[in-house]
């Protein structure tokens, strides 16, 4: 199992004060696969987290790119979760 | 190529920095797009508001966007994007946008590509504070994760096209 920290942005700060939670995967993991950890972990720490659709809206992301729903999340040990977006 | 200078920052946004980008010789165009914080939004009194970023990445997505109005209009052209991060008083600028170039057309287009790809694509979120005391994460667009495939597949240009989930008026 590998140890991965997930970052919270926008709309999950308000669940996770901390802006981070840890979750353990298998190696061979893909984006979708580890989003459901991601969802499971937030209704843990937060009862106040019921929009599951949040999770299934947002992107994971490294600090260089957005990953696609079927990557798998491999040898990666800092991710970002993000909701949709509204610069500007 | 011309120069492009990406960076999102706390501090107030101050139009003299922003004409530090110098328009290259044989560039008689500069246009700009400055976009403010805003008292309104559907109906609730905004008295101010927190914007949250993925710092790299959204540099990194800036950079990306520059880069694609410069090949698409001006390879030449000399942009500026600078986005605050953290609060933003109603009036005060959130971002500002500059573009020089050889003729004007080129810099209108540049800039209205760069602030409209920014909002479905940059990792950037903000939390408004209402009058009354109660605040509110604004939902915007879903990211498109397949971005890196298919942005460059479509002539109309690099937005994956997906429904806007906003609440926000744009």
């Amino acid at each position: 199992m590998n140890e991965i920290e997930i970052r919270l942005f926008g709309a999950f700060r308000k669940f996770v004060s901390s802006g981070s939670i840890k979750v353990h995967i298998p190696s061979q993991f893909t984006v979708a696969q580890l989003k459901e950890i991601v969802k499971c972990e937030l209704q843990r720490q937060s009862s106040e987290f019921t929009d599951s659709n949040l999770v299934y809206e947002s992107a994971v992301a490294t600090e260089s790119e957005v990953l696609a729903e079927d990557d798998m999340v491999k040898d990666l040990r800092h991710l970002a979760l993000l909701p949709p977006v509204c610069g500007g | 190529m011309g120069k492009i200078d990406v960076r999102v920052t706390t501090s107030s946004l101050e139009m003299s920095d922003c004409f530090s980008l110098k328009p290259s010789p044989g560039h008689g165009a500069m246009n700009s797009f400055v976009g403010n914080v805003r008292n309104l939004n559907l109906g609730k009194t905004v008295i101010k508001m927190e914007y949250d970023c993925f710092i790299p990445l959204c540099e990194k997505t800036f950079f990306d966007i520059a880069k694609e109005a410069q090949d698409k209009w001006c390879t030449d052209a000399n942009i500026l994007i600078v986005h605050r991060h953290g609060k933003v008083e109603v009036g005060e600028a959130s971002v500002v946008i500059f573009a020089t170039t050889g003729h004007r057309d080129e810099a209108y287009r540049i800039t209205r590509y760069i602030i409209e790809e920014i909002k479905v694509r940059a990792p950037i979120w903000k939390k408004e504070f209402y009058e009354n005391g109660e605040t509110d994460w604004v939902r915007g667009h879903a990211l498109c994760q397949h971005r890196k495939v298919d942005h460059h597949e479509n002539g109309r240009g690099h937005s994956c096209g997906r429904e806007i989930l906003s609440h926000e008026a744009r």
